[in-house]
This record gives C-alpha cells, sequence and structure tokens, in this order.
C-alpha cells in the first residue's frame, strides 16, 4: 500500500492528502521536509525554530490541500505557502531568528550533515557566524530570493512563480541582494582574498 | 574589452546560469578579454562560495514525522459538533419501515448514549489537550514558540493564492 504510494506523483498525492489520507500526506511530507526545512534555517538562520516552523507549515498543507487548485505544480504552492509564512509572520516571534553560531549548534548536536562533521577552525566559525548574520540583515524578500536560488537551486522562472514576481524582477532582487552582500562582507572579503 | 561592460546584474544572472544562450555567449566572449567584468565575477563567485561555507544544509531530525503526525492529532476539531439531532435524523433515513413508536424509543435510547459517548470524547480531548499543553511548556525551553502560539499564528490566514 505504501508502497503503491510512493510511485505516486505529487498531484495524485495532494488529492489523497484533500481526502485526508495520512499514508499520502506522510509521503508528502517525507519528500518536501528537506527542502522546506532548509529553506526555513536558512531564512531564519535558526536550526532550532525552523523544524518547529517546518512542522506547522506542513500542518498547514494539510488543512490546505483541498484548496490546491491544480494550476500549478505541487512543489511550487508548497514553496508558496513557506515564502508566505515567512514574510507573513516576520513580526511574530519565531521569526526573529537569534543566529545561532556552529559553536552553539554543535553543542546541541544538532548538525547532522557530513560536511559539517569536518572540524572547522574557529575562525572559519567566526566567518560563518558573519555571513549567516549579514544574510539575516538583509530585506527580507532579498533573502528569501537568495535562499531560493543559492540554496535551493530554484531558476529565476520558478522563484518568479512561487513569489508571483517577474523575471527581471527576480533577477534585480537577486542582484540587489548579493551587492548588499558584497557591501556588507567587503572588509572582510578582501582580509580573506583566497577563500 | 571595446564593447561596454556587461551590466553587473546580467554578469550576476549569468553566473546563476540564467539567460538566453545568445546573451551567454555575448558575455562570454566580453569577460574573456575584461579584466574588469572578470574581477566582478570574481568577487561574485567568493560570495557564492561563503554563502555555501556558512550555511551547510541540516538534516530533519528523527522526531520530524512523529512530531507533525502529533501536532496535526492535537490541532484536530473536536468531534462533539455532530448534534443529536443529526444522530436522529441518520438512524430516521436507516430505520423508516420500523414505525414510529419504535422510532422514537431507539432515538431516545441512541440519542442518550451517543449524548453519553460524545460526551467522554470530548472531555478526555480536552483532557488530553491541557495535558499536552502543560507537557510542551515543561518540555519548552522557549516558551515563545510553544504550540499555542504556533496556532494562534496560523489560524487566521488561510486560503493560499
Ligand atoms: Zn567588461
Amino acid at each position: 500500500m505504501e508502497d503503491l504510494l510512493k510511485n505516486k506523483s505529487d498531484e495524485e498525492l495532494i488529492k489523497g492528502v484533500a481526502n485526508k489520507d495520512e499514508s499520502a500526506f506522510e509521503i508528502l511530507a517525507e519528500k518536501y521536509k528537506y527542502s522546506v526545512l532548509n529553506i526555513i534555517y536558512r531564512y531564519t538562520g535558526n536550526r532550532t525554530e525552523a523544524e518547529d516552523i517546518s512542522q506547522d507549515i506542513f500542518v498547514k498543507i494539510w488543512h490546505s490541500a483541498d484548496s490546491f487548485k491544480h494550476k500549478s505544480k505541487v512543489s511550487t504552492w508548497i514553496y508558496r505557502i513557506v515564502v508566505n509564512y515567512c514574510l507573513n509572520f516576520k513580526n511574530k516571534n519565531k521569526i526573529n531568528a537569534n543566529i545561532q553560531s556552529l559553536d552553539e549548534l554543535s553543542e546541541k548536536g544538532e548538525i547532522i550533515t557530513n560536511s559539517s562533521k569536518e572540524h572547522k577552525s574557529y575562525e572559519s566559525q567566526e566567518t560563518d557566524k558573519i555571513v549567516r548574520e549579514s544574510v539575516n540583515k538583509l530585506p527580507e524578500r532579498y533573502r528569501m530570493v537568495l535562499v531560493l536560488s543559492r540554496f535551493e537551486n530554484k531558476s529565476y522562472q520558478e522563484i518568479s512563480e512561487i513569489m508571483n514576481l517577474s523575471v527581471p524582477a527576480v533577477e534585480s532582487l537577486i542582484f540587489r541582494a548579493k551587492a548588499n552582500l558584497k557591501k556588507a562582507l567587503s572588509p572582510y572579503f578582501n582580509k580573506k582574498t583566497g577563500i | 574589452m571595446k564593447k561596454e561592460c556587461i551590466n553587473p546584474e546580467k554578469l550576476s544572472a549569468f553566473l546563476d546560469g540564467e539567460l538566453s544562450e545568445q546573451e551567454r555567449e555575448n558575455i562570454k566572449s566580453h569577460v574573456k578579454d575584461c579584466p574588469l567584468c572578470q574581477k566582478e565575477a570574481q568577487g561574485l563567485t567568493k560570495l557564492t562560495e561563503l554563502l555555501n561555507n556558512s550555511f551547510l544544509p541540516i538534516e530533519p531530525s528523527p522526531y520530524f514525522i512523529p512530531g507533525l503526525k502529533q501536532k496535526i492529532e492535537d490541532n484536530e476539531p473536536m468531534p462533539a459538533k455532530i448534534t443529536i439531532n443529526d444522530w436522529i435524523s441518520r438512524i430516521k433515513h436507516s430505520l423508516v419501515p420500523i414505525g414510529a413508536t419504535a422510532l422514537i424509543l431507539l432515538s431516545f435510547v441512541a440519542g442518550n448514549r451517543i449524548g453519553n459517548i460524545l460526551y467522554q470524547k470530548s472531555s478526555t480531548a480536552q483532557e488530553r489537550e491541557i495535558y499536552t499543553s502543560v507537557e510542551s511548556s515543561i518540555l519548552n525551553d522557549s516558551p515563545e514558540s510553544s504550540l499555542t502560539n504556533t496556532y494562534a499564528n496560523l489560524l487566521p490566514e488561510e486560503g493560499e493564492r
């Protein structure tokens, strides 16, 4: 039964979710949890809250799957919910990101990826923190387009559909986000030539 | 170098793998011979590296799905909305041939019983809710991200585009 469901398309799964099929929902959540979690983590800079918020987003998907009109891809719809959540709830407690240093995160045993198991020097950890802080200071839309483009590898076209913007607007936002970061990180940038 | 330099916005899009074949070709052939644009491109590439290093991906915890299921369960509406009238009308539809007297008697008995069951159900659901909210407030060291808050935030914002 589960195996049969696993071969189903997103469209079939979301229909199942709309009919309150828990197995379909679980498969959909399994499929998208990694992306949703990482978008929120990179947007908020906070690992602990990212998981909590991601779950909330899936709760929302569970409750609103029947309002999905099948006019866009399911993935676009899911990303749209994530983006709306992040942009609309910026003032509510969850998304005001206390940047955690890698130190704090490792102490809590929260970093699980292989790459991060590699030893990072103190200096490099501080660098990471500064970069995350700079990203977090970007205006919300800049930060979101950057996250979708840089980390989720979404094309400008996909981002324009997710964020309801034109492609040139996305191009411009992404460039301004990068220019902003380059400026913010410039002292550091020059010091650290060769990274 | 004779041609005008590349608009940095286009250079950024180019490095993101965007733009048409033609635009990409034009940019490539210009940048190849233009130290200014090369420098700009290097800066953008370095920024990308910094970003990639600082935001290594994270894995969902093993409790992600179980925790999600729990949240949904905690957030399900109470089943007490079915009224006794609903039950009577359901029973009416299925038991019409039995006759009016039997129906009234049955309605009373069934209504009474179901009423009791519903009462018990809703009180256990309430108990459970109280229990979990107490439990989560104990376990949660950042009260601002409590479940209660979460749903207060979530509920009014219905209906996606
Ligand atoms: Zn040039």
